[in-house]
């Protein structure tokens, strides 16, 4: 039987070699670029009839858009209004990514840290080139807060910049492992159910639970993934 | 529309572009925080992340250190505690911006929104 951990493996689909990286399309590209796709199709094909009564369609998507553009307006501010495109791409992605991993047979590329990682890296670099772009040097004070001694710079320098290398690491980790112990609990009790025969019954309900409970972190967790660059946007726009 | 069609004045269809203008954009710095309903899983999960991934950059900055400049337990130790500090700085900072924390917290009112006046209704 298959252990739980099997589904989290990257398998080459297309084995492709530039010089010596191995840059195969794999299973985790595969459903990447499906996600790519079906939010376009999404975004692209329920705008096409461009009605003044949305039908079902336009209107999910409409709702897509106005509740990211609250979130940024809310979180941002008015000056946020700009990086709205960035922050509504990284939230469809990330859901989809969550929300495809959610049927069966399919590859949860958001459970694998180094994508995570590198969608955060993306919003950490972004956030600040925008924060140098908009104080320059004066972006540096945020490590220093106005006030304290400056005989207490030695220590509070290090920690400060320490707190601001961590933020990539702690928005990847969250979004990677609420998604990898989710799936890996889905297994688990999928295995006891086949295992347990008669009484396997027990295990499928708490798994009609449990997917459930993974569909609302599915998308809790692209939010909170996408409210934290927001927060983080403001952060880099207002300096405190 | 009841009201007989007529054309509207200059002055009437900028006070229309504006309220739309204002409808768009209201204006303000934001920074309010998610305010959807949390359970305190998740709130206990976000702080020990927020706790363990300062430590992890901290720790992981003076293992690199330490293996470019061969003084092996030096930044290591040194970074550790730096890394702890600063995992705890994030649990501050989170716990403050929440509002859960007693006493004054001007900082924490200001990013709650601006119709607010800190109080004491913040604190929960």
């Amino acid at each position: 039987m298959a252990g739980p951990l099997e589904q989290f493996e990257v398998k080459p689909l297309l084995p492709i070699t530039v010089g010596t990286t191995d840059a195969s399309f794999t299973n985790a590209s595969l459903f990447m670029a499906l996600a790519v796709a079906l939010v376009t199709i999404f975004v692209v094909g329920g705008m096409r009839g461009r009605a003044l009564i949305p039908g079902r369609w336009q209107a999910m998507t409409e709702l897509a858009y106005e509740f990211v553009a609250g979130m940024v307006r809310d979180n941002v501010g008015s000056k946020g209004r700009q990086y709205f495109p960035f922050v509504f791409s990284l939230f469809m992605f990330v859901l989809f990514g969550n929300l495809l991993g959610m049927i069966p047979y399919s590859f949860t590329f958001t459970s694998h840290i180094i994508v995570t990682f590198a969608l955060a890296a993306v919003v950490f670099v972004l956030v600040t080139a925008v924060a140098l772009a908009r104080h320059g040097l004066h972006f540096f004070s945020y490590f220093f807060p106005s006030g304290a001694p400056v005989a207490t710079a030695p220590l509070i320098i290090p920690i400060e910049i320490l707190s601001y290398l961590s933020r990539p690491v702690s928005l990847s980790i969250r979004l990677f492992a609420n998604m990898m112990a989710g799936h890996t609990m889905l297994k688990v009790f999928a295995i006891f159910t086949v295992a347990m025969g008669v009484f396997g019954v027990l295990p499928l309900a708490v798994n009609v639970a449990l997917i459930g409970f993974e569909i609302l972190v599915a998308i809790l967790q692209a939010y909170v993934f996408t409210i934290l660059t927001c927060l983080y946007l403001h952060d880099a726009i207002h300096l405190h | 529309m009841t009201e007989p069609r007529r054309s509207l004045s200059l002055k009437e269809l900028g006070d229309r572009v504006r309220q739309a203008q204002h409808r768009q954009d209201p204006g303000g710095s934001g920074g309010g925080f998610g305010n959807g309903p949390r359970s305190s899983l998740g709130w206990a999960f976000r702080i020990g992340v927020d706790l363990v991934s300062a430590l992890v950059v901290g720790v992981g900055i003076g293992w690199f250190l330490d293996h470019t400049f061969g003084t092996m337990p030096l930044f290591l130790v040194l970074f550790f505690f730096l890394g702890a500090a600063a995992g705890a700085l994030n649990v501050w900072r989170l716990v403050t911006r929440m509002g859960m924390m007693p006493g004054p917290a001007p900082e924490a009112a200001k990013d709650r929104g601006p119709e607010k006046p800190p109080g004491p209704e913040g604190r929960g």
